[in-house]
């Protein structure tokens, strides 16, 4: 059993996610996004943060158009897991895989609406876990957890009426305050979006930095944190495939 | 009274490279392709003094590497297309800066964006703009010919 984390020029998050991967029991290698060769043989996929391709013309844009990608949602369609962060994220919605519901891409990722903090956002946010019945939440048991953002680009909008009401349970994570209430806040993203799947729930697009938020000394605390149970969850899901 | 602004790059740009290199790697056969910054000021006043106080905002333009062309003077060439492309969200924090710090307070209103400048020739153009330069669900585009 092992991951690939592919690594676009411009990504700066490979090492702590295969890190925080390993940590949590499951084998990941770093793949540099123009050796596709054998990336069929891998259980499932990370597509890390960071600044792919610098950002040219928009967030994840150039990297959603690389061939490796193409190999990735032939992979998906197979049931296997994919997990994009942030940019990865940025990605996977710029190349349609979430929400799935459509071939062509019915999301954006919009630069964030904040009016106390304009352009780059950084900092710890909470977010509320809406559904366990995907490939990354099933080992959740706190229904709101914290984790770093770190994007000026992360404001999830659709110009289809009501797509995101209709998201139902593929809207995993929202963003939230202490008590479990939706906060639009924070990036100005709608109904607090903050991660969506696909309706099979093995691919998910989000823009919180779980492996930031993995073991306990990233906030002063003793242990593992209840993000890295996302990465847990990957391990249980790639497990019960076989 | 509007005045239409693109600031172009006098150094390699390599935005417009990575973006021309993904276009053909998409089998679009766009020869040529240049980027601007493009920013529409509405302006009370003289628009030739507009016009010259802007283009002196470092801000804006950095004498040592951009040149600046008005659009209402020189706009497309033969063969080439023009797209604007620009976010929905307002640039409050720059017109802020303009007007209050800058002391350019004639201005009303401004909207800021990309605008990409390319030999045109057999591409569809309408495929390559939603295929790469913008996103439908948030971007507006403008498609300007000669």
């Amino acid at each position: 059993m092992k991951v690939a984390v592919i690594q676009f020029p411009g990504t700066n998050c490979e090492r702590e996610t295969a890190y925080a991967l390993r940590k949590c029991r499951l084998p990941a290698d770093i793949i540099r996004w123009n050796k596709n060769e054998g990336l069929e043989k891998y259980d499932g996929y990370v597509l890390p943060g960071g600044w792919s391709y610098e950002d040219r013309i928009r967030a994840g844009i150039i990297a959603a158009r690389d061939p490796i990608m193409q190999v990735i949602k032939e992979q998906a369609a197979l049931g296997k897991p994919v997990l994009g962060i942030c940019n990865g994220c940025q990605m996977l919605v710029e190349n349609g895989l979430v929400p799935g519901w459509k071939k062509e891409v019915q999301l954006g990722v919009a630069p964030n609406i904040n009016q106390a903090m304009p352009g780059f956002y950084c900092r710890w946010v909470l977010v509320r876990v809406n559904s366990r019945k995907t490939a990354f939440t099933s080992q959740l048991r706190k229904m709101i957890i914290p984790m770093p953002i770190a994007h000026a680009e992360g404001r999830f909008v659709s110009k289809e009426k009501g797509l995101f009401e209709r998201l139902g349970k593929q809207l995993v994570f929202q963003y939230c305050n202490r008590v479990g209430e939706i906060d639009e806040t924070v990036n100005g993203s709608a109904l607090g979006a903050a991660g969506i799947c696909n309706p099979e729930g093995n691919v998910l697009a989000m823009m919180p930095h779980p492996e930031r938020a993995t073991f306990g000394f990233q906030l002063g605390r003793p242990g593992l944190l209840p993000a890295s149970k996302i990465f847990v969850s990957m391990r249980k899901y790639i497990e019960g495939r076989g | 009274m509007k005045v239409e602004m693109a600031v172009g790059l006098k150094i390699p740009d390599t935005t417009a490279r990575t973006a021309l290199q993904t276009m053909r790697k998409l089998g679009h056969k766009v020869e040529a392709l240049k980027r601007y910054d493009y920013y529409m000021f509405d302006v009370d006043g003289s628009k030739k003094g507009f016009k010259q106080a802007v283009s002196d905002v470092d801000v804006l333009v950095n004498a040592n590497k951009n040149f600046v062309r008005f659009l209402d003077e020189k706009r497309l060439r033969k063969g080439e297309t023009g797209i604007i492309v620009q976010d929905d969200a307002e640039p409050e924090a720059l017109l802020h800066t303009l007007r209050e710090r800058l002391g350019l307070d004639m201005i009303k209103h401004l909207e800021k964006g990309t605008l990409w400048v390319m030999d045109s020739k057999g591409v569809k153009i309408k495929n390559l703009i939603y295929e790469l330069l913008a996103n439908p669900h948030y971007q507006q585009v403008k498609i300007l010919r000669e």
